[in-house]
């Protein structure tokens, strides 16, 4: 790597690492989970960096990366506590209006339990702010698998989370 | 936007406020790198250098039968593959003050916190876990008793009096030990010892005290709320016994219980289920525990020998030790055991490899060990690297290959 990339590269990382280690953290609910997974993909990038420079957001393509590893890692190693969203029975009405809003810590839970492809498209949107567009290119998906995992994701939230939203 | 999304926003941005990347990221990267590559050259040259080897002894007309070198050790005796030997030094050795006490230690992400009982005091340092340098240091009111660092990073501590003196209690604080939360335990409704902590979920950790297993919740570091604590009346530990050791072990929490009459042995409880228990009898006791992803695994004693033996008890606390493990002489006289994820580590007696490594999978059993001081102590592991106290101090040595 010659001198002007490898300065380049310790910019980005001193520019948008503590972006990407809150969202690895986010993704996986564990700070040292998050680092080897931000290390991980760092390493990968610096391995291909003269070509991810030249990108318009090197930062996107590290965190897609680091959203593949960490859907690898769960695939892989997959817990007890991931919960398959085939187990869990939607509720079918949602009174959005109604909603109450839940007390933050055990929201972080309810995120936490979240199968980790559902949990991803909520930390993308709602922590790194990218539009539909942008997390359906972050994930590898389609805009409507995006839709529909979302939708699960906060229908779980709400039916996680106690009572609130479905009381009548 | 609805109020559950501003509220996912907030939360994300709250969750996440204090967490802040090793400041040598750039560097490990490119070490880690750079290693690979190496790593990736020697592999190289190796195999060629076998090819090459394997096709002279071949070809070789008097060696119609060549026996290649063997990669992964010889043979024992009883035919089980000894323990591949990792001769790959310490990555990190944290130096200690000679006379200072070495306390608890624990591993998070790119940090190793140490308890320490020095000259100056009672502290809790944070090491760089790549650099070795101290990040940040904290001074204690008391003697350090459990560490444990919870799954967003806070670091859990209890400490309680020794011969001089001092509070009870315990803090949370935040990974660069910079804020704090505390909740006293010397208090007329809290007079109790914490000997482990182990961190659940949110803000709340179990605490294993001399009055029983009590689960405490205090705020997140730097965070307003109250702090608070009860003694768990649903536990599994029973009158007249006194929990010392916890370990997360799936859903459930894991209790190491003594009884206070000395002739009654020491079992093994699970959190909030009376019935579950394991006890080895009257002839041995309980010696160790610690909890992996392929289920719990104990070290019992024999009483008339004091021999040890390394069990592995499922979720109903029956012991499934399958024969490979039981009978590997390989595995020595284990004393004490530590797990993370799918590896197990041990420390053993009788003239074995001291630390001895493995990863159970499918009943194969793959050995591994480390060039460690045979005087050492097993610290603290983590999936990647296992901490071993040396004369000189904190070391950090790769987990071998097979054990991974």
């Amino acid at each position: 790597m010659r001198s002007t990339e490898s300065t380049d590269f310790e910019l980005f990382v001193a520019a948008c690492s503590a972006r990407l280690l809150r969202s690895a953290y986010l993704l996986t609910g564990d700070l040292g989970e998050a680092e080897d997974l931000l290390q991980t993909a760092l390493e990968k990038a610096y391995r291909r960096w003269a070509r991810i420079r030249q990108t318009d957001v090197p930062e996107a393509y590290v965190r897609k990366m680091m959203v593949n590893a960490a859907t690898d890692s769960w695939r892989r190693h997959r817990r007890p506590s991931d919960v398959d969203i085939d187990d869990v029975r939607l509720p079918t009405v949602l009174d959005l209006e109604l909603e109450a809003v839940p007390a933050r810590a055990a929201l972080l839970d309810g995120v936490r339990q979240l199968p980790v492809g559902q949990r991803a498209v909520l930390v993308l949107r709602y922590f790194d702010d990218l539009t539909e567009a942008e997390t359906a290119k972050t994930l590898g998906c389609s805009i409507g698998t995006v839709k529909s995992q979302h939708a699960r994701a906060m229908s779980r939230l709400r039916a996680l989370l106690p009572a609130e939203g479905t009381s009548s | 936007m609805s109020g559950l999304e501003s509220e996912l926003r907030a939360a994300f941005a709250e969750a996440t406020a204090l967490l802040a990347p090793s400041p040598d990221l750039t560097g490990r990267v490119r070490r880690n790198v750079r290693r690979r590559r190496s790593s990736v050259a020697v592999g190289t040259t190796l195999i060629a250098a076998i090819v090459s080897f394997a096709f002279v002894v071949t070809s070789h007309p008097k060696n119609s039968q060549p026996s290649l070198p063997s990669l992964t050790g010889s043979p024992s005796p009883t035919g089980q593959p000894a323990p591949t030997a990792d001769r790959a030094g310490p990555q990190v050795r944290i130096p200690l003050v000679k006379g200072d006490g070495l306390g608890p230690v624990a591993v998070s992400g790119s940090t190793v916190y140490a308890a320490l009982s020095t000259a100056n005091g009672n502290q809790l340092n944070a090491y760089d876990r790549a650099t070795a340098q101290l990040r940040s240091s904290v001074g204690l009111p008391a003697r350090q008793a459990a560490l444990a660092v919870g799954a967003d990073g806070s670091v859990w501590l209890s400490f309680f009096p020794d011969q001089k003196g001092g509070p009870s209690g315990i803090w949370r604080l935040s990974p660069d030990l910079q804020k704090r939360s505390t909740l006293r335990l010397d208090t007329p409704e809290r007079p109790w010892a914490a000997f482990a902590v182990l961190p659940t979920t949110g803000d709340e950790a179990v605490l294993a005290t001399d009055h029983g297993l009590a689960t405490v919740s205090l705020p997140a570091p730097g965070r307003a709320g109250l702090s608070t604590g009860k003694l768990r009346l649903d536990s599994a530990v029973p009158q007249g016994a006194t929990p010392t050791d916890l370990a997360a072990f799936g859903h459930d929490v894991a209790v190491f219980e003594h009884p206070e009459i000395s002739t009654l042995n020491p079992r093994i409880g699970i959190d909030g289920k009376p019935g579950l228990v394991y006890d080895v009898g009257p002839a041995g006791h309980i010696n160790s525990m610690a909890a992996s992803w392929v289920g719990l695994w104990v070290i019992t004693n024999s009483t008339a020998d004091q021999r040890g033996t390394l069990l592995r008890l499922d979720d109903q606390l029956r012991v499934t030790a399958p024969g490979p493990i039981v009978d590997d002489p390989a595995l020595g006289e284990p004393q004490t055991v530590m797990a993370s994820q799918r590896t197990i580590w041990l420390t053993t007696s009788g003239g074995h490899d001291r630390f001895v490594c493995f990863a159970f999978d499918n009943d194969k059993v793959a050995k591994g060990t480390i060039p460690a001081d045979p005087a050492g102590k097993l610290l603290a592991v983590t999936p990647d690297e296992v901490f071993v106290a040396e004369t000189s101090g904190i070391s950090g040595y790769p987990v071998p290959a097979v054990c991974r």
